[in-house]
């Protein structure tokens, strides 16, 4: 057997096997990795090699050895995240990651440190209890595999062997260096070109190895699983939209398939018995931030490694760019040193021509006269251990947002180390030295270099900063008050869900994290496997991918597929009646499951549009919302009626089952009215919840089709109307009054129409502040912010902001609530207001509450003579016999965390 | 109300495919392509036997739109289980509006899926969707200046030095391998390596 990966991206040369993604695809298996770097890879393959079924989950393509060509514009924009625009939020640090089948072992410089042993005992102070033995059989047996070798002396270029000289040259405080040497890297055999052996030498690692010699995990442990006979699949361009769990059990993952421009073709659905999440620090804490994971930990400590250059220029060619690019490391200065806090390595790497350019900090002809001398540099970086200051968000688009400044303590490394480095240059014959920093771009001879430490220590804004480590944000640990995951990275309140990557460092590492990273997923293989949960079942869930049962949640074109391929059901024909009363009557013709969040409604047949996201559909859903009703009126025939949600239309029509050419046996829509009659349906019932249906102009069984869509009885909560929403909000045996402190936490609010349930709309965050007083933060699509007043008391949870209108929320279950945005209900007439009263009262000085209030009393009178119905989708009108009348919005909230 | 004579014609075919057996068979006719599927066409349908062979019977007053149409022009969609289409056949008539009894589709599938030949072709795309991604993470207003300075120097990085021509003037290397590396044979010697 040979597995094969499978990925939206339609490119036909492919090294491994390799199918295009052409419908939604559910699987049932033992477990869900969530990306494919230096632990994800390592785990899937070691997990089906020990006999469990898996699915590794990818967010950036599969490109081989052959598609990288070693162009940087078109490598970066294919292999890194966010096609290299990955910044803190401040743009100050550049970061550079991997988003690609392999991670970003595919786009680093293949530089192999084992973990420091200083790192090893700090970590078990903190909580971390993986002994040094247990490091050492782990990276032994990944270096095995990921052939890791030194660099030989014949392999060092004329980069690494000016640092190398360097180190050889120059004292500081009056020592010499004595820790440098050449690095141990991961090269080996290219699976793909028998001739090759070992590293080509071209210089390009990190835009991935067309050779296919840098054994990343796309040519190692991927390779392996896709060649074996274990149970293993591969998707790539799958977005994570959250991991599903409840009461600590994991039960499955889902995705959607993204195209190159961002948006969803496809959905997946993994119901898993254990999930792991290992995409890498950000993304995993992000992961976790999106599927509600709650733990104040996530997010927290994250370090960099940032890491400052120094350019040397010298009167020879270099040409820097040749050869490997990453081979030699000054360790004097470092934790491989025995530095306990802080500290940096000085490392040789070179730049190809694109990234040097933005590297260098200068503009104009400055830099064009700069740049000219590319072939005579010499080029280093300060790689920092930085303090694990950092936090990872998640911005109300649910991207992950980086906010990281650099320390004093991470300034003064740097400074230091970029003084010693150009120091370094000069001592060995540089003419000139490049910083990177704005201020002091150029340095001519070393008595400028205090300079450079000056600027750097006054300014550090102006330092050109890159990161291509990133470190925590779901630290490890034994209290799961401070950690997120404990020594087996098996997340604290989870039974089967684990995290797995650089996320779970505790500190900074100190040294190019690769190695320690490959280690760390073999143990959490290792330990997942010594202690399986077996008691764990998987959940049978289709979750929101399409399928005959919920195809309310399909494409519009695949609609029309399942309508060619499937037989309407003659046995169900009397199903299509609906309820006698035209009212909602819980627990009568309209039922809510608290468990699955779904509405039975047999008051009509839903109708839905494909969800195509698509201009033209996104407004047929929002606006076009429509129902079907039918009663029964002869054993052959039902009478119809269609109806607009927000159109006041009622379209006749009489229901009869016929044969047509072509579609078999089909239930005709006949529209008995003009101008309705110029059209006709025809329908499917597929089974006795769910009708497929298409629409046509012109004669029955020669029209042109309009449209695709269905019709369903059952329907979840995300495809509600405003009659469920109030039936749900009014009704004590659905929903209840909270109480504040069953409030607290994040909510995700989704506005509610007839036609359509929106995407996120707003966020409310209840909480009480530092001096306990209750709040409640909001946020309407980055839009508008601000704070609400709530008060609560047993008949009403209620809220208020700066307009007339407020809030009143129920609760359906502790994670899912329902709630209204509307004005007070209309005033008695005695006490409504006309606007030559306003006048008035504004021409005699009266307050702005006052005016505002006036102003509302009158918008109140008007309101109140709104029908029902009045043509706006979101908007709708409450009576009440004897309240009144109010406006508003509808929404339901849904706990996030 | 006069006799209205209707000609019945049968269509048999059989697919060959390495990958499936089972196709669901639609017969449309082409009178009215402009529409493409789109209009109500079919003249009838049917899933293939267990040996891929499938029959459709139709009568011609379901093709015929206007006094002037004659013989129909035929073509065949084949769908997969699921109803993905996965084969269109070119049209085809009978020889004479008479013969109604020898129409034949016998199709062959070779290529299930057409591919694109590049993956950097939509390198302009991703660049755009990566920025709208990273959107509301940034705090581009904290800092006009930096966020300025980086936007220009990466506009100028960008359009000055992914230019083969500026390469050549420096003296850079530039890659190892052709923009395409898939389409030829190449050799994997790097240029400084044949010095």
């Amino acid at each position: 057997m040979t597995n094969t990966i499978f990925g939206i991206s339609e490119f036909e040369k492919r090294a491994e096997i390799y199918k295009v993604i052409q419908e939604d695809i559910v699987r049932n298996v033992d477990v869900c990795v969530i990306g494919s770097g230096a632990a994800g890879a390592i785990i899937a393959e070691k997990l089906a090699a020990a006999g469990k079924s898996v699915v590794l989950l990818e967010k950036g393509g599969y490109y081989d050895g052959e598609s990288m060509n070693q162009q940087e514009n078109d490598m970066i924009s294919l292999l890194w995240k966010n096609s290299g625009a990955n910044f803190t939020s401040n743009l100050k640090i550049a970061i550079a990651q991997g988003s690609c089948l392999g991670g970003s072992t595919v786009i680093n410089d293949a530089v192999c440190f084992r973990i420091p042993e200083i790192v090893i005992k700090q970590w078990n102070d903190l909580g971390v209890n993986i002994t040094k033995e247990e490091w050492d059989y782990a990276t032994d047996e990944v270096s095995a595999r990921i052939n890791v070798t030194k660099v030989t002396d014949e392999e060092l270029n004329e980069n690494a062997k000016k640092l190398q000289k360097a180190c050889t040259t120059i004292q500081v405080n009056g020592e010499p260096i004595t820790e440098h040497r050449v690095n141990d890297r991961n090269c080996g055999p290219s699976w793909t070109d028998p001739t090759l052996q070992s590293c080509v030498q071209c210089g390009f690692c990190h835009l991935g190895c067309h050779y296919d010699t840098k054994q990343s995990m796309l040519v190692t442990y991927i390779h392996d699983a896709l060649q074996s006979n274990n149970d293993f699949t591969a998707y790539c361009d799958c977005d994570i939209k959250k991991i599903i769990h409840k009461d600590g059990i994991v039960t499955g993952v889902e995705g959607s398939f993204i195209d190159n421009t961002g948006n969803e073709k496809y959905r997946i659905r993994v119901n898993a018995k254990l999930v792991v999440v290992s995409a890498g620090a950000i993304a995993s804490s992000n992961i976790l931030h999106k599927s509600g994971v709650a733990n104040k930990n996530i997010g927290q400590g994250l370090a960099l490694h940032p890491a400052p250059f120094v350019i040397g220029h010298f009167n020879e060619k270099i040409y820097g760019n040749r050869g490997i690019p990453m081979s030699y490391t000054c360790h004097q200065f470092g934790v491989t040193n025995n530095v306990k806090q802080g500290g940096f390595l000085i490392e040789s790497i070179f730049l190809p021509i694109f990234q040097m350019a933005l590297a260098i900090p200068s503009f104009g002809l400055d830099h064009a006269r700069l740049m000219a001398e590319f072939n005579n540099y010499a080029l280093a970086g300060i790689m920092t251990r930085d303090d694990s200051v950092g936090r990872i968000l998640k911005t109300f688009g649910d991207n992950p947002k980086v906010e990281y400044e650099l320390t004093n303590d991470t300034i003064n490394d740097m400074a230091r180390g970029m003084a010693i480095l150009a120091r370094m240059w000069f001592e060995i014959g540089a003419d000139y030295v490049i910083g990177s920093h704005s201020d002091v771009t150029e340095i001519r001879s070393a008595h400028e270099i205090p300079k450079l430490e000056k600027a750097i220590r006054d300014n550090p804004d102006g330092l050109r900063v890159g990161s291509a480590h990133p470190q925590g944000g779901n630290k490890m640990g034994d209290d799961p008050e401070k950690a997120v995951v404990d020594s087996n990275c098996k997340v604290f309140g989870f039974k089967n869900l684990y995290c797995s990557d650089a996320s779970v460092f505790p500190t900074s590492l100190g040294v190019n994290p690769q190695l320690t990273v490959m280690a760390l997923g073999t143990l959490t293989a290792d330990k997942i496997i010594a202690n399986w949960p077996s008691d764990i079942a998987v959940l049978d869930s289709l979750g929101n991918t399409c399928d005959l049962s919920q195809p309310e949640n399909c494409l519009t074109e695949t609609l029309g597929e399942m309508f060619a391929v499937t037989e309407h059901k003659p046995e169900l024909f009397e199903k299509l009646e609906n309820s006698e009363s035209k009212e909602i009557i819980p627990g009568d013709n309209w039922q809510f499951d608290k468990n699955k969040l779904k509405i039975s409604n047999n008051l009509y047949w839903k109708g839905f549009y494909g969800r195509n996201a698509d201009l033209m559909t996104t407004g047929l859903r929002a606006f076009g919302g429509f129902y079907k009703r039918f009663r029964k009126l002869n054993s052959e025939s039902f009478s119809g009626v269609t109806k607009p949600f927000n159109v006041p239309v009622f379209a006749k029509s009489l229901a009869k089952e016929k044969e047509l050419a072509g579609h078999g046996k089909i239930i005709h829509l006949e529209y008995q009215a003009a101008p309705f009659n110029q059209a006709y349906d025809i329908l499917k019932m597929v089974d006795e919840n769910n009708i497929l249906g298409k629409a046509f102009m012109g004669r029955y069984g020669r029209g042109q089709l309009l449209f695709d869509f269905s019709m369903s009885k059952i329907y979840h909560i995300n495809f509600m109307g405003e009659d469920d929403l109030a039936t749900l909000f009014y009704n004590d045996q659905y929903s209840h009054t909270p109480t504040k402190d069953e409030m607290i936490g994040k909510w995700e609010g989704m506005l509610v129409s007839d036609s359509f349930v929106t995407p996120r709309s707003q966020v409310f965050d209840f909480d009480y502040d530092g001096s306990g007083e209750y709040q409640m933060h909001y946020n309407f699509s980055n839009l508008l912010q601000g704070y609400s007043e709530v008060s609560a008391n047993e008949d009403l949870f209620r809220f208020d902001d700066f307009t007339p209108f407020h809030d009143e929320l129920r609760m359906i279950r502790p994670d899912f609530a329902v709630g209204k945005w509307v004005i007070n209900w209309s005033l008695p007439q005695s006490s409504r207001f006309s606007i030559e009263e306003l006048q008035s009262l504004i021409n005699s000085g009266a307050s702005t509450i006052q005016v505002l209030d006036s102003i509302y009393k009158i918008f109140n009178l008007r309101i109140s003579r709104l029908p029902q119905e009045i043509g706006i989708s979101f908007l709708n009108v409450e009576n009440h016999p004897q309240k009144g009348s109010r406006i508003g919005l509808s929404y339901i909230l849904r706990k996030t965390n | 109300m006069p006799k209205k004579f209707v000609t019945s014609y049968t269509v048999n075919g059989s697919i060959q495919n390495v990958h499936q057996t089972k196709f669901y068979v639609e017969l449309l006719d082409n009178d009215q392509q402009w529409f493409d599927d789109r209009i109500d066409d079919l003249l009838g349908s049917s899933w293939t036997d267990d040996s891929g062979k499938f029959q459709i019977i139709f009568d011609d007053d379901l093709y015929r739109d206007n006094w002037f149409e004659g013989k129909p022009e035929l073509f065949v969609i084949l769908r997969d289980e699921s109803g993905k289409i996965v084969h269109k056949t070119n049209t085809k008539s009978p020889s004479n509006p008479n013969d109604t009894e020898n129409l034949t589709f016998d199709i062959v599938i070779t290529q299930k899926v057409t591919f694109i030949d590049s993956p950097y072709d939509t390198t302009n795309a991703r660049r755009i969707a990566a920025f709208a991604r990273i959107g509301d993470s940034m705090d581009l207003t904290d800092n006009i200046v930096n966020s300025s300075r980086l936007l220009m120097q990466s506009l100028n990085a960008w359009l000055l030095y992914t230019n083969e021509a500026k390469w050549n003037l420096i003296g850079y290397d530039g890659p190892q391998v052709e923009r395409y590396p898939w389409r030829n044979p190449h050799s994997h010697k790097l240029a400084w390596s044949e010095d």
